[in-house]
């Protein structure tokens, strides 16, 4: 089996079809201050298909709201232009890889670990005085490079499986020993063609070095959101592994014992209610 | 274990209600060792890079305390 080379996956990437423009504009404001808002959720109300989505995972006990969200225009007013837009994004964004696209991909498996790093990276940051939305964001789309190589390359990540678990190690380590490229570089490409900021484009390629990247970066967030969300084994996975917890990440982050039962806890209460919204 | 057995059940001074107790209470904390190093051993399995005081290690022993005040 051949290596891929970064050409041949940005080739690949190009191909997927591309995010609705209300969604680009949706994820081009996580970086911007003056945001148009009216305007922004004007276009969303277009798309029916996407606001009764929307409206059904606001309105879900992932929220928890007490009253019933009608509109996109009263979830505004209810949770917020930035809970909106992130719902939007996550909405969209698990909606363009499927059953349909993957009819033989463990999507529940893959979510529920997904949102749980969301989740894991979101009480985190809360604790790191990182932003909380953003990092549920990243830590939510961490993994989004595995699903560009199973649907663009089944053999390449067939080859990778079997060589995972023949050598008994890690997929990353098995990433780069077939196909010389990893998960994280591909996401973190994907997140470039989708226009995502680019701090969770950043956590999302180097969410397995963190150390690369300076201390106030939110890769480091998500490499520990990640090592705990295989800590609990949250996937139900019997062969799931830790990945290693760098050192150094560690100490910027500097968290204790304490803390990271406190993530351990919010990420058990709020996991079910969240892919159950998610997935649904 | 007998005399802090009955100072917390004073009324009760009948041989076989004690044994009765003490059995019960003696399987209990074997049931809580033994799922106690089942947890262990099983968290053990998913950690191949926890080593003395690194950060590795201080997320295994964060995760065993979880694991094991939820099997409580």
């Amino acid at each position: 089996m051949n290596t891929l080379s970064v050409s041949q996956v940005m080739d690949e990437i190009i191909r997927l079809p591309s995010l609705p423009m209300v969604v680009l504009d949706v994820m081009r404001s996580f970086e911007k201050e003056d945001i148009e808002v009216d305007q922004i959720v004007n276009e969303l109300a277009k798309d029916q298909a996407l606001s009764a989505r929307v409206l059904r995972l606001a309105n879900s006990s992932f929220y928890g709201l007490q009253s019933k969200i009608a509109t996109l225009h009263n979830a505004v007013v209810v949770i917020g232009f930035r809970q909106l837009r992130s719902t939007v994004a996550v909405v969209s964004i698990t909606q363009c890889f499927t059953n349909r696209h993957l009819p033989n991909f463990d999507f529940p498996s893959f979510w529920r670990h997904s949102t749980a790093v969301g989740l894991a990276a979101q009480a985190s940051a809360k604790k790191t005085g990182h932003s909380t939305e953003i990092a549920f964001m990243a830590g939510l789309l961490h993994d989004i490079g595995r699903l560009v190589l199973l649907s663009s390359f089944p053999k390449h990540t067939a080859e990778v499986l079997n060589f995972a678990r023949a050598e008994n190690c890690l997929m990353l380590d098995a990433e780069h020993a077939v196909i010389g490229i990893d998960h994280a570089m591909v996401g973190k490409a994907l997140a470039e063609q989708w226009q995502f900021p680019s701090v969770i484009g950043d956590a999302i390629g180097a969410h397995h070095q963190p150390d690369t990247l300076p201390a106030t970066s939110l890769a480091g967030v998500v490499h520990l959101a990640d090592a705990i969300t295989h800590a609990m084994g949250v996937s139900n996975d019997s062969k799931e592994w830790v990945p290693p917890l760098s050192d150094i990440t560690f100490n910027r982050l500097n968290l204790n014992v304490t803390d990271l039962q406190q993530i351990m806890e919010t990420v058990e209460t709020r996991i079910d209610p969240g892919c159950k919204a998610l997935l649904d | 274990m007998i005399e802090h057995w009955l100072s917390d059940n004073p009324m009760t001074s009948k041989p076989v209600e004690i044994a009765a107790a003490l059995a019960k209470s003696d399987e209990k904390a074997e049931c809580l060792a033994t799922r106690h190093l089942t947890i262990e051993k099983e968290l053990r399995g998913r950690f191949r890079n926890a080593g003395d005081g690194n950060a590795t290690n201080i997320l295994f022993q964060a995760a065993l305390e979880h694991l094991l005040e939820r099997a409580r």
